[in-house]
């Protein structure tokens, strides 16, 4: 019975290999795809959902560009970038965005379909990070001259727990003897089981980014990497554990945004807080208020990487643009980035109330020389605002922009 | 008015302009209430302080500004941002952690 039981094993085994194996082999070359010109990306995984958002429009719109990406951690790509290293074939699925014509039922919810870099890899035009670089341990000192960093939206993170657990809270101090410690050594009940404490490898900006909000460094979480050491596998151990009160895990927020259903994610209490905050106004808004006035504390920029030409600007155009649509520096008729940006549950740093330079670093007031935060409230999800509207120049409290009148 | 009258009168207007301001600051329907001030304190286990207070808390569990309960009205400092009177849902832990040292600092990794 036993072998028979193993044979069965083996079989479905060599089975789902050969699937693999087929699926693989049948992926097309990224640049044999025909169609809108690509520009090839590495980007953290909690950005996928604004790669793939913006890649639909960009696909289809009057003057099409193909975003081709790979989900990969944020020191990863940027090592890539600064080396630099060429996009290749490896366990890390190189994905494209399909135009209409190609797919029509295709959304940014959608599965995306694969293809595969041509032998020795294709240059990587834009590396999308989701952390400060400077907690990055793997990089050189200097960043290359022709290497730009340009400060992209605000990314938050947080610590998620099963839907069930009757945890609400999370303070730094308990992160910090829960994660810091092996075991239960900490003794941060209930968060006593390593086992069930989930985290990301060290070069992950989500382990790098709350790590930094307990008081510790990426390399210092003692918790359960899964083995592809993705933001999907820690959601799905999370939402699935038979132990709820003592399972947690770190996540982005906007991949929490999209599972609410599944996981909970906890307020959090940074040090020196009298309070324990959600991201949100609430547990069940989508505001980002609490990121955006500093009472949320785990959120890092994004950075976007790109080599550049002598006046500053990325030498493939179509890259600038991506840049320039994600930060609302340019409109196009049938691509609005900004929107894209908040759709994705990501803050445009016009939005942004407070800043700071490093991981975990202190905060202080920020005012964006051309505000959008009632543009953010009025389009984030659930979005409303007290702010007016306007049509054009300068308003009651300000300066009318994108139809609301803004501070500035 | 004789001086009693002005007396209830000025005695009044405090009562109700504290009201507002504590209302302002601190909304009791988001938040849980415990009736002692626990500060979170101490320093990171490589022994450099908490990258906060710039500001502190009195002795009496007061803030320095003159801000009625528990929030800052109009923060500058990192301190006072992160403490900065809201009206999002805010939540009360402060949770018993046996290995936190007695100054309300974290030991260093073992």
């Amino acid at each position: 019975m036993r072998d028979l039981q193993s044979l069965c094993l083996l079989g479905a085994a060599v089975g789902i290999t050969m699937i693999a194996t087929s699926s693989m082999a049948m992926a097309a070359p990224c640049t044999s795809l025909g169609g809108p010109p690509v520009v090839f990306i590495e980007n953290g995984d909690t950005q996928e959902t604004l790669v793939k958002r913006l890649g639909s429009k960009l696909a289809n719109s009057a003057t099409p560009v193909r975003l081709v990406y790979k989900n990969k951690r944020t020191c990863d790509l940027a090592l890539d970038l600064y080396t630099p290293n060429p996009i290749i074939n490896d366990a890390l699925a190189i994905k494209y965005i399909p135009t209409a014509t190609e797919d029509p039922l295709w959304t940014p919810l959608s599965v995306t379909p694969t293809c595969e870099a041509d032998d020795g890899g294709n240059p990587i035009g834009l590396g999308i990070g989701a952390t400060f670089l400077s907690s990055c341990t793997n990089l050189p000192a200097t960043r290359p001259a022709d290497l730009a960093e340009i400060k992209g939206p605000v990314q938050s993170y947080g610590f998620i727990v099963p839907a069930s657990s009757s945890q609400i809270a999370l303070t730094a101090q308990e992160g910090y003897f829960a994660y810091g410690f092996a075991q239960g050594t900490g003794m941060a009940t209930p968060w006593l089981d390593q086992a069930l404490r989930f985290s990301r490898g060290p070069t992950a900006s989500t382990a790098l980014t709350c790590a930094a909000a307990i008081g510790l460094k990426g390399s210092q979480l003692k918790g359960t990497v899964p083995a592809g050491n993705t933001s999907t596998e820690v959601l799905n151990f999370v939402a699935t554990s038979g132990s709820p009160d003592v399972t947690i895990g770190v996540m982005g927020t906007e991949v929490y945004d999209g599972a609410r259903n599944l996981v909970k994610l906890l307020a959090f209490k940074g040090f020196g807080q009298r309070f324990a905050y959600y991201p949100d106004t609430s547990a069940t808004a989508f505001d980002k208020k609490n990121v955006r006035d500093g009472h949320y504390l785990p959120w890092a920029p994004t950075p976007y990487l790109t080599r550049v030409d002598g006046t500053g600007k990325a030498v493939d155009p179509n890259v600038q643009r991506v840049i320039d649509l994600v930060l609302g520096a340019r409109v196009d008729a049938d691509v609005n980035g900004l929107d894209q940006v908040i759709a994705s549950g990501l803050v445009p740093e016009c939005a942004m109330g407070v800043q700071r330079e490093f991981d975990g670093g202190n905060l202080s007031l920020f005012s964006p020389p051309a505000s959008c935060a009632c543009y953010f409230e009025a389009k984030s999800p659930q979005g409303k605002t007290s702010c007016a509207t306007c049509t054009s120049g300068t308003c009651a409290t300000g300066t009318c922009r994108r139809g609301y009148c803004e501070v500035k | 008015m004789n001086a009693k009258n002005l007396m209830g009168v000025v005695l009044g207007g405090l009562v109700i302009a504290s009201s507002v301001l504590y209302i302002a600051c601190d909304s009791s329907d988001s938040a849980v209430k415990e009736p002692t001030l626990a500060p979170d304190s101490g320093r990171l286990a490589d022994g450099a302080p908490i990258p906060v207070p710039d500001a502190g808390l009195l002795p009496d569990g007061a803030l320095p500004d003159g801000a009625p309960g528990d929030c800052f009205l109009n923060p500058k400092t990192h301190f006072e941002i992160i403490n900065a009177c809201t009206d999002a849902v805010r939540i009360t832990k402060n949770p018993t952690l046996p290995l936190l040292l007695t100054d309300g600092g974290l030991p260093p990794l073992p």
